[in-house]
């Protein structure tokens, strides 16, 4: 019977959510299932209730949210009408969830071993000693060293990576059935992700666990699941193998964000063909050092020698793993930080507008679009920028002008990023310094924001640095990409 | 001990002994600046017939002729050697005075104290738990009118209520004429601490409630149900846990704010502690009592702040691995 080999059965599950806007369906009418070992990617990006799929399979929809309708048998038991009871006997021993965020998601004032151990306890599987050696031995399966040390410190001592993997020692702990990966790599910087996705996968193949892996990103599912299930809206709109989803994507939205997925590889098309070089230089950066004092006598030298150049017209890419002091040169250059050494020449004239990393806590939550696009106006002349002026720049950033009395926190990631850009660009700056404005995107907003960046610096002649640590995104539209190796 | 805690708490005494200079400092100054007549403290009525040599001679007698500087090394000298001067009014060695009444307010304060903190943890964690529901909105509002009433008047209703309208409860002092047993002590304690508590419960719940919900909104909660605990398992094991350092130092800063609200309802009951001696040696400019009394309670707060400190950074790993500035 197939019944029997479903691991997992969703059927038409709906999930709303009541908000202060009204009620939202997260989830709507959507169907899946899992059998035994196996493994399925979701995609989508964010706000197509991928999420919160997941968290409905825990019984974990949380406040506000409702399981309207639908069912969720997960071997052979009724999920959505279970009691509290049956879900937290299941969460953790039977279904267990990697949470996206590895630095939130553990607890700071806990011993990383201690969390492991503590499912084991839970589940009354083990507990005292033995639960301290067996979370000691699932530290060591999924690669952390100096397991006897490494046991009683606590999350803030652990890297963003080391962390993930402390997540991940979590889930498998109780050796579950099913694990729920939301956006486990996220946030990740590149290397660490891979060395990541790699330890997924072997744990898959070790324990033959089925598992729901969530991202926003094709570009790795290919490497963590064998079947892909599109989600938009609510909605899944495609599944299928990954094969076929690559080589022969039915929905529109699948092909689209397969051509995001493929930027800066062969094959993808590419703006960087015109190079414009031999043009004046506008930022020229030689030898510059920069460090942090770290108590009294100690220093954390973050950039050692440094030199770079920018041309007008060019657009040069700025990438590296995170810490390797990306966003320390993007703050000297703009005067925020004051250097250590080194010649930071800027031309004569050249006037230099900065693009900040997290957009969510870049603005005042008071003020309008109207305000922050017109800010730079108002401190430079005194007066505020004139309607006009501000719609003029909203259009050149396709912003909707009905978004013109929004409040930051009315805004979308992408919106955000845009107003932060006509702020930067409503002065008729030279150069933009953009520090990682991709960070938090999903991938459609990601191709919209570079390809708004090409479409300024083609228009207004500007030279752009665009920091990330996305390297496809950067490649994508570049003249230049510089890797920065760090001290 | 690691090295690194050891040079914390290495850092905190400079930092106690430090505060302790400048508190005396301004005490003194403050005290010897205030307008008044100490030797009216003194003499009392018999300052009106002293000739001015009898004055001269008492000023001098008392080292009230010496300049601000003089007098404060003189002072100090003698602190050095166990002598903190005598009462100008009770005529007795101020330690004397204040060893008769200090234990009377250190179980006052020290009782209040720990119901205030038990109890607005315990009311802060059943809030939270409950968060945005009736019981928790009516609790709330029940906190803010509590914590508007100003403890004196606060101890005048529970005297109205429970002494004069119930007589069930002594209005005044510290034990009956001629008792002053175990029971007797505590059942004169009881409407003092009532009236403590019940005016600062509020302001501590306030805090730590917030401060809770703060951490019950944190990732870690999703990851330990995620895990099978329960709500109630999360909420002790963990969110209760890691706020817990918060709440040490909620309760260290709140300190001063419990021995002012202790003073003032002594007076209110005529409980012989501190909080009278304060005022009464404010009120006759009776400077070695009232530079005493302030350097007392102002040592108290600046040494339980500094335990809290260091308990702080003990129970905190994040904190732990900062490094402690100076100032």
């Amino acid at each position: 019977m197939e019944t029997m080999e479903d691991l997992l059965r969703i059927k038409n599950l709906k999930v709303s959510f009541d908000t202060s806007d009204g009620i939202v369906k997260a989830v709507d009418g959507v169907s899946l299932c899992l059998k035994k070992g196996e493994s399925i990617a979701l995609v989508g990006e964010s706000g197509s209730g991928k999420t919160m799929l997941c968290r409905s399979i825990l019984g974990m929809v949380g406040n506000g949210g409702l399981i309207e309708d639908g069912s969720i048998i997960f071997d052979g038991h009724e999920l959505v009408s279970a009691g509290e009871e049956l879900m937290k006997s299941l969460r953790g021993r039977k279904i267990s969830m990697i949470f996206q965020d590895p630095a939130g998601a553990l607890d700071p004032g806990v011993p990383v071993g201690d969390q492991i151990g503590e499912v084991l306890e839970i589940h009354g599987m083990a507990t005292g000693k033995e639960a301290k050696s067996r979370a000691m031995e699932l530290m060591r399966s999924v690669s952390i060293p100096d397991v006897e040390i490494r046991y009683s410190q606590y999350p803030c001592e652990f890297s963003g990576g080391m962390k993930q993997r402390v997540a991940i020692a979590i889930a498998l702990a109780a050796g579950p059935d099913l694990i729920l990966a939301d956006e486990p790599t996220t946030g990740l910087d590149g290397q660490t992700q891979r060395d990541i996705l790699d330890l997924i996968n072997k744990v898959r193949q070790d324990t033959g666990t089925a598992m729901i892996f969530i991202t926003h990103d094709l570009s790795i599912v290919k490497e963590v699941a064998e079947d892909v299930a599109i989600m938009k809206d609510g909605r899944i709109i495609e599944r299928g193998s990954a094969d076929r989803i690559f080589s022969a994507p039915e929905h529109e939205y699948t092909k689209r964000l397969i051509r995001y997925a493929n930027y800066g590889k062969a094959g993808s098309h590419s703006h960087t063909g015109e190079r414009r070089t031999g043009r004046n230089t506008v930022v020229d950066i030689k030898g510059l050092c920069k460090s942090f004092p770290l108590g009294r006598k100690r220093k954390h030298t973050v950039l050692e020698r440094f030199d770079l150049t920018v041309s007008e017209g060019e657009i040069v890419g700025l990438v590296g793993r995170s810490g390797c002091g990306k966003s320390t040169l993007a703050k000297c250059i703009c005067g925020i930080e004051k250097k250590d050494g080194g010649l930071i020449d800027i031309r004569h004239g050249v006037d230099i507008q900065m693009i900040f990393q997290d957009t969510g806590n870049a603005f005042n939550d008071r003020m309008t679009v109207r305000e922050m696009i017109g800010e730079p106006v108002r401190i430079a002349t005194g007066k505020n920028a004139g309607e006009d002026e501000v719609l003029r720049v909203m259009d050149e950033v396709d912003l909707s002008r009905d978004l013109i009395d929004r409040k930051p926190w009315e805004l979308s990631g992408g919106e955000r990023q845009r107003v932060a850009i006509a702020r930067a660009i409503i002065r008729d700056p030279d150069v933009i310094v953009a520090d990682e404005p991709l960070t938090g995107l999903d991938v459609s907003s990601q191709a919209q924001i570079v390809h708004l960046f090409r479409k300024l610096v083609d228009r207004r002649g500007l030279a752009l640095l665009f920091i990330a640590h996305d390297i496809p995104m950067v490649e994508h539209i570049s003249d230049r990409i510089v890797e920065m190796e760090g001290p | 001990m690691d090295k690194s805690t050891r040079i914390y708490i290495g850092k905190k005494l400079l930092q106690f002994v430090i505060s302790m200079i400048v508190l005396i400092l301004v005490v003194f100054v403050v005290s010897r600046l205030a307008p008044g007549d100490p030797l009216r403290a003194y003499y009392g009525e018999a300052v009106e017939r002293m000739s001015p040599e009898q004055l001269a001679h008492a000023e001098h007698r008392l080292g009230l002729d010496q300049s601000l500087a003089v007098q404060f090394f003189d002072w100090l000298g003698q602190v050095f050697q166990g002598d903190f001067g005598i009462s100008f009014q009770y005529k007795r060695s101020v330690m004397d005075v204040i060893g008769d009444v200090a234990g009377n307010t250190a179980v006052l304060a020290l009782v209040s104290f720990i119901i205030i903190s038990l109890c607005s943890l315990a009311l802060a964690i059943f809030c939270v738990r409950r968060e945005g529901k009736t019981v928790d909105r009516v609790i709330c509002k029940l906190g803010v009118m509590t914590g508007s009433v100003p403890e004196f008047f606060m101890a005048m209703i529970f005297i109205m209520v429970f002494s004069v309208i119930l007589g069930i409860l002594p209005q005044s002092g510290a034990v009956s004429v001629g008792g002053g047993g175990f029971l007797d002590r505590a059942v004169h304690l009881i409407l003092p601490v009532a009236a403590i508590s019940v005016s600062h419960i509020w302001y501590c719940t306030y805090l730590m409630r917030s401060r809770l919900s703060d951490e019950m909104s944190k990732d870690y909660v999703l990851l330990c149900m995620a895990k099978g605990l329960s709500e109630k398992q999360t909420v002790y094991r963990h969110c209760v846990r890691n706020i817990t350092p918060s709440v040490v130092g909620i309760m260290a800063v709140f300190l001063p704010h419990l021995l002012a609200g202790a003073y003032v309802v002594e007076v209110v009951f005529s409980y012989p502690g501190m909080g009278k001696l304060a005022v009464e040696s404010a009120q006759y400019h009776d400077y070695n009592l009232l530079m005493m009394v302030c350097i007392i309670t102002g040592a108290t707060v600046i040494t339980v702040n500094i335990i809290a400190d260091i308990i702080r950074r003990q129970m905190d790993p994040e904190l732990k691995q900062e490094r402690g500035q100076l100032l």
